[in-house]
């Protein structure tokens, strides 16, 4: 490779990583703008749907393949359906239902927080702490502590070349699901009845109420939406780092530093942020130092609040007394 | 009556007198017929996949209990969680010696780990071994109760040098490296290795635990055109870098750490692992020796829990640290103390067990085991085989 395409190479990658910092920041930034809450638990959350997928993976696609395929088979009409197809069938619906169990983990979340004592954001943040160390404690007898590689079709991506530049089949698949993300959540918020009532709800509470928008529906479906993101994220990482009960301890918190750099109140500040990070991250491991990468990202992001508090891309409140 | 009354008093101080000196007689930990012992590890946190150790010495200690225990007396062990974090360990050893009044100290995982307990242990007079750290600074000075049982990452990595130079004729080799007292000493060995045959390390590359992406340092070591990879790091953080770099299609020769021994790499890397190199010090767990096959036997009678029964380097390194313990206390002369316990630890000549081999203390030596073998890959058959005998270090 050449030099240029070295570079090239070590963006692309911090591209795809920064994609999914993006993706985790994007759940934290979510609920934090509606319900003013910093969701640490929000990583552990995706680390669950992760296992469960995997184990729905692993116990139920080649059995269920099998089934599908010879009763297919023998239905002259159906006999079109190959092997690949029902894989596909079967996979989607293993998707389908981590997500909706991820769905019903952030409404479970959400009511724990909101049936909270003592309202403040100290106070919902130790809720959310606790139940970060409830997933990652239950994790441990359910799931056990061992590496795990994701099954089929989560595996054995193929490498494309861009001239003598590699690029992973998942790192493409990864950025494309954030672009897709991103156009969905632009016009969800922009054009769906239930996307305008949760910027709302996130602009000022009680004017929503007054609004008859049901608020309590808005924070619960806030929530499931943000645990939905967690779990794609979750499942993602997953294929990309290994799944493992501690898989998400770093990325989470890579992404909630993506998401301050972006602006703990700005939705594509979250991806922003991500990208800015994992490209950074990785050009000054290349050209300056492996050992301070680490620290390095962690000094862009008090640069950046030094410069602009609120983060890159959220609007700037300055409290005028 | 005052006579009586004096005598009843004098009896009664002679009677308080032999209460306490009985007391002091007493061996903490050590009744007729049981002994405990006492572990810290991390059961939770990030690196609670090395937690299995500690439950596997439990396995182990049930399958010897049932079989009548040691000279007539079971072993009980105390688990402690310090989620890997050294204060915890300083902590919970504290509390083993204090509350729990163990007879000894088992393992302590983590170089880290053992370092924060070093000082006190050596303040007390409680017996320590099996100790899981192989880094110089534990060793060097040695400490008179402390006993290693992990063999130095020093010598292992040069173990895996010679090899590769000597047997492969491969001279560009370079390092990868987790950037702390584990990777450095395994670095540190290479780098000694090659020197000896005057070699030089073509690339050293460190990571961070909290790294997640590995295509830089995947890049940096095809760059620098090494043959042959030492590496020295966890399964997870090396099957990360392995795999970025066969993306890049760069596939050098493999050189493991037995960390990553375990076949889980098989697993996760599949054909890329294929071939690889790895150090040994305990059994192949899944090979036919009288050892692995007792082992295995144990693991599926007493063991639970996926964690714990799996086949692995996990669970047999806990059957293989505690062993040091049992064979120390097969040789500790009645009445058994904690000093009859550290005689037995001194007295330890070329002492090999089901599980340690050619173990020798002396006076300046508490490093334990200092031998290894080596096993390749062999991802079709889903196991590693054996390649090499013993290897004794060159000193």
């Amino acid at each position: 490779m050449s030099g240029f395409e070295k570079i090239l190479f070590i963006v692309l990658q911090g591209l795809a990583t920064g994609s999914l910092y993006g993706l985790i920041a994007l759940g934290i930034v979510m609920v934090y703008k509606t319900s003013e809450v910093l969701n640490f638990a929000h990583g552990n959350m995706g680390m669950v749907i992760a296992f469960i997928s995997y184990r729905l993976m692993e116990k139920f696609m080649t059995p269920m393949a099998d089934a599908i395929g010879g009763a297919a088979k023998s239905v002259s009409f159906l006999s079109w359906m190959g092997d690949g197809f029902i894989v596909s069938v079967i996979f989607a619906l293993v998707l389908l239902v981590s997500f909706i169990a991820a769905f019903v983990l952030g409404m479970i979340i959400e009511l724990t927080i909101r049936s909270a004592e003592e309202p403040n954001m100290l106070g919902l943040i130790v809720i959310t702490i606790g139940w970060w160390l409830m997933l990652d404690g239950a994790a441990i007898p359910i799931f056990g502590t061992q590496d795990h590689r994701m099954p089929e079709p989560l595996t054995n991506f193929k490498i494309y070349k861009l001239g003598n530049v590699p690029l992973n089949q998942l790192d493409v698949i990864i950025f494309s699901i954030t672009i897709a993300i991103i156009i969905i959540m632009f016009l969800f918020f922009r054009y769906a009845r239930v996307g305008v009532a949760m910027r709302a709800t996130s602009q000022n509470v009680d004017a929503a109420r007054l609004m008859a928008i049901n608020t309590n529906r808005v924070f619960a479906f806030t929530w499931g939406i943000s645990s939905m993101l967690g779990a794609l994220a979750g499942i993602l990482t997953a294929s990309k780092f290994f799944l493992n009960n501690s898989m998400m301890l770093y990325p989470f918190l890579k992404a909630f530093a993506a998401a301050t750099l972006g602006g703990l109140t700005s939705l594509p500040g979250a991806i922003v942020g991500g990208w800015i990070l994992g490209v950074s991250e990785n050009l000054f491991g290349r050209y300056i130092s492996m050992d301070l990468k680490t620290p390095f990202a962690f000094l862009v992001i008090v640069l950046v609040l030094a410069i602009r508090p609120s983060g890159l891309l959220a609007r700037h409140y300055e409290k005028k007394v | 009556m005052k006579t009586i009354r004096i005598f009843l008093v004098c009896a009664l101080v002679i009677g308080l007198f032999c209460a306490v000196a009985t007391a002091q007689d007493e061996v903490p930990g050590v009744t007729e017929d049981t002994i405990l012992i006492g572990t810290t590890g991390p059961q939770t946190g990030p690196a609670n996949a090395w937690g299995a150790v500690q439950r596997a010495m439990w396995t182990y200690f049930q399958a010897l209990n049932d079989a009548g225990g040691i000279n007539g007396r079971k072993l009980e062990l105390v688990i402690l969680d310090d989620g890997y974090y050294p204060p915890n360990a300083l902590a919970n050893v504290k509390r083993l010696v204090e509350e729990e009044e163990v007879f000894a100290i088992v393992g302590v995982l983590g170089a880290a780990n053992a370092e924060a307990v070093k000082e006190y242990m050596d303040e007390s007079d409680v017996p320590w071994m099996g100790i899981i750290a192989g880094h110089r600074g534990i060793s060097e000075p040695p400490i008179d109760n402390a006993f290693v049982g992990y063999p130095q990452y020093y010598l292992g990595s040069q173990a895996l040098t010679y090899y590769a130079v000597e047997e492969l004729g491969i001279e560009k080799i370079g390092v990868f490296y987790q950037n702390d007292e584990f990777g450095s000493d395994g670095k540190a060995g290479a780098e000694k290795a090659l020197a000896d045959l005057g070699l030089e390390v073509v690339e050293a590359v460190p990571y961070e635990v909290s790294d997640t992406d590995f295509s830089n340092h995947a890049l940096t070591m095809m760059e620098s055109g090494a043959e042959a990879v030492v590496l020295y790091g966890t399964a997870k953080h090396c099957a990360l870098f392995v795999g970025s770099c066969a993306a890049l299609g760069y596939l050098p020769q493999w050189l493991g750490t037995s960390a990553i021994s375990d076949p889980v790499m098989i697993a996760l890397l599949g054909q890329a692992w294929d071939g690889a190199i790895v150090a040994n010090f305990a059994p192949n767990p899944q090979d036919d020796s009288e050892s692995s096959i007792w082992y295995r036997e144990q693991l599926e009678k007493y063991a639970e829990g996926e964690a714990d029964t799996a086949v692995g380097t996990f669970t047999v390194a806990g059957f293989y640290f505690a062993e040091y313990l049992v064979e120390a206390l097969k040789r500790a002369e009645e009445p058994l103390t904690r000093e009859s316990l550290l005689e037995a630890l001194d007295s330890f000549e070329n002492v090999t067990g089901m599980f340690i081999h050619d173990v020798t203390y002396t006076d300046e030596d508490h490093r334990g085991q200092v031998t290894f073998y080596l096993m390749q890959a062999d991802v079709e058959a889903g196991e590693l085989v054996k390649i090499t005998d013993w290897i004794y270090p060159r000193e």
